[in-house]
């Protein structure tokens, strides 16, 4: 396993660092940047509408968004399978533009897998370092390093079509890392795989990357697994990049419905009518202290957990609050959590508790919902 | 409720068909011929007793003034005839068949009929559209003549050259199908997985495409290598005397020259080099570890 953790070189190196050219090229080593990246198939499909991004070195960035959107194409224009007609992308500063996918510091580790099957686990995994012709010696001791902190020991002689799930994608995964490459790419890797399996390989891969500092670019439709794993996620839809930025960020301050709708933030609300002083016609009644950031914001959500549930009452609204007059109409025990649909004014919206220590609502109840100002998000389109 | 003895009635009756094939068109003819490699042969040619074993001397060489060469190298000539044509076919299917896998669908059955569709006209008819084209006053020849390949005036054929072009056209479409399935039961990304390891599209191709088409480009191997090291048909119309090969050599002992018992015994000598070679070949097979064959 290799020594030198990237991400922290490139912590240290950060700013002060730039015009040194040996520190800052440890610091761009792994960093993708992606520039103004349109895609058109031959049968004229546009698969990527204008995609720039840019994904700091040694972090785990994670493609999100439904089938289609262009994540896989995006991720295989990185990887080399994808030429690169319109728009740029540099690995590690420099461009890659015309460079095939064997000249490249990048390895992949396939939806399918993609193992070679008649070789045997050892031979696929030292494949990479055979093809870069690294002595044979060398060769033998990284390979048996990596397959013992794979775990895949027993299975080292054994050819992939006797392995299950869980071992071939260790196996995919020794195979790409024992190159040391400047970026790991992961083509949907745990879609194939059972729920508990799947969380099991989640956690590993996350430590996994932690421990080796190479920057790992993850592509899945799944938003929660996106947002365990990831410190970076760039939502995509129909070709397009709808929102970048750390999970917590993207979480608590999505840009536009789709984001939302994506990551199961219920609660679109649409304000039909403006009013003076920041306030607006909605269908489950009016919403005041709305802070709307420019005219063209016709939506806002808010999330399950910002939604409070009390006792009718009628006591004035605290400052910056709204209070509505809800039913609650289904009662959805999760476990940690319950969640409440409830009706306002005849729309449904989702508000959720911890089962912790908070009071529980029985269906039928008539309650009061609150929601603050500051919990109120504004969504474009 | 198929107990194991309605099982094993049912293998019988569906293997019933073939193995009736089999013994009619394969075993029976040989029993009938063996029997006449042993015997003599009158002043006609035709098998008489005594018993005996002059054929099979023959075979070997000892003809009339003592021994000769000329038998062994009949068969050598046949069986490098035979590899000859078989690597050539290869090198020609390969293409062919990745282009075919790699076209769009609605063209694959199209361009897979443009390849099968000459094996169903007759050997002789196809032998004759080549003659057409490799005579003496036609352009290839023209050609050939000009760059000093062949005396002007003559034509390609009869020659090794003409026969080694008929016997590859003859058998392309055999080496082309099984290569083709291979190709179609591939997981076309594992070449990609490859590229993505560092291999070269020369790697590429020698350690993935290779190794899993093996099953295919085997068959293929014994559907040409076989007939094509016995054939009779194609030496005999594009050959001419010089390029004599085993399968010529049996004819004339049955029209031209009669010598029945030599002719039964060259006859068992090819059926005997035919199982040498589907041998050697079933070797490969489990050698390259190949995975099972579509056909195998």
């Amino acid at each position: 396993m290799p020594e030198f953790n990237y991400a922290q070189a490139g912590a240290i190196c950060s700013g002060a660092c730039s015009t040194n050219p040996v520190l800052a090229s440890v610091q761009q080593r792994g960093s993708v940047d992606i520039t103004n990246i349109r895609k058109r198939f031959a049968n004229g499909v546009v698969a990527l509408e204008d995609v720039s991004l840019k994904i700091h070195s040694g972090s785990f960035f994670t493609l999100l968004g439904p089938s289609g959107c262009g994540k896989t194409t995006l991720l295989r224009m990185i990887g080399g399978f994808e030429t690169i007609v319109d728009g740029d992308i540099t690995i590690s500063g420099r461009s890659v533009v015309g460079i095939p996918a064997h000249e490249r510091q990048v390895n992949t580790v396939f939806q399918s897998y993609a193992l070679f099957p008649h070789m045997t686990v050892r031979e696929n995994i030292e494949f990479g370092l055979k093809m870069s012709r690294i002595p044979r010696a060398e060769r033998n001791q990284r390979v048996l390093g990596m397959i013992e902190s794979m775990q895949i020991g027993e299975h080292a002689e054994r050819k992939p079509n006797q392995l299950s799930g869980g071992q071939k994608q260790r196996v995919a995964l020794a195979r790409a890392l024992i190159n040391e490459p400047d970026v790991v790419l992961l083509d949907e890797p745990l879609s194939a795989l059972d729920a508990k399996l799947r969380r099991e390989l989640q956690l590993e891969l996350l430590r996994l990357q932690k421990k080796v500092g190479m920057t790992f670019i993850f592509v899945t439709h799944d938003q929660e697994e996106a947002m365990i794993m990831s410190d970076h996620i760039g939502i995509m839809n129909h070709g397009c990049l709808q929102q970048v930025g750390r999970v917590s960020d993207i979480y608590e301050h999505p840009r536009n419905i789709f984001v939302a709708r994506f990551l199961g933030i219920p609660n679109i609300i649409r304000l039909t009518q403006a009013l003076p002083h920041n306030a607006f016609t909605t269908p489950i009644g009016e919403l005041r202290h709305v802070p709307t950031l420019n005219a063209s914001i016709q939506h806002v959500t808010v999330h399950p957990e910002d939604i409070t549930l009390l006792a009718p009452t009628d006591t004035p609204a605290p400052p910056d609050t709204n209070i509505f007059k809800a039913t609650i109409k289904d009662v959805l025990y999760m476990g940690a959590k319950i969640e409440y649909i409830i009706d306002i004014n005849g729309v449904e919206l989702l508000a959720s508790t911890s089962t912790h220590g908070e009071t529980r609502w029985r269906a039928g109840s008539d309650v009061t919902a609150a929601i603050e100002a500051s919990d109120i998000i504004p969504l474009e389109g | 409720m198929s107990t194991d003895s309605t099982r094993g009635f049912r293998k019988a009756l569906f293997s019933a068909p073939g193995l009736l094939w089999i013994s009619l068109f394969l075993v029976l003819p040989i029993l009938l011929f063996l029997p006449i490699a042993f015997a003599s042969a009158n002043p006609y040619g035709l098998p008489v007793l005594p018993i005996t074993l002059d054929a099979f001397e023959e075979v070997v060489g000892f003809m009339f003034f003592g021994w000769t060469p000329a038998n062994i190298m009949i068969v050598i000539r046949s069986i490098l005839q035979g590899i000859v044509t078989t690597i050539a076919s290869l090198i020609v299917a390969f293409p062919v068949a990745y282009f075919i896998s790699q076209s769009r669908s609605y063209l694959k059955p199209l361009l897979l009929v443009l390849i099968i569709i000459p094996s169903w006209t007759n050997q002789v008819v196809r032998a004759y559209a080549w003659l057409e084209l490799l005579g003496p006053n036609t352009m290839l020849s023209h050609l050939a003549a000009a760059i000093g390949w062949i005396q002007p005036d003559m034509g390609l054929y009869p020659s090794g050259f003409a026969v080694f072009i008929g016997l590859i056209y003859s058998y392309l479409p055999y080496m082309v199908i099984p290569i083709y399935a291979a190709m179609e039961g591939m997981d076309w990304s594992l070449c990609e997985a490859a590229q993505d390891l560092y291999a070269s599209p020369v790697a590429v191709f020698l350690r993935i495409i290779l190794p899993q088409t093996m099953g295919g480009i085997i068959v293929g191997a014994i559907l040409v290598l076989i007939p094509s090291f016995s054939n009779y048909l194609i030496p005999e119309l594009m050959g001419g005397n010089k390029s004599l090969m085993l399968g010529n050599l049996i004819a004339n002992q049955f029209s031209s020259t009669p010598d029945w018992p030599y002719g039964a015994a060259l006859s068992v000598v090819l059926i005997g080099i035919s199982f040498i070679l589907l041998l050697i070949l079933k070797l490969l097979t489990r050698l390259t570890g190949s995975q099972e064959g579509p056909m195998l």
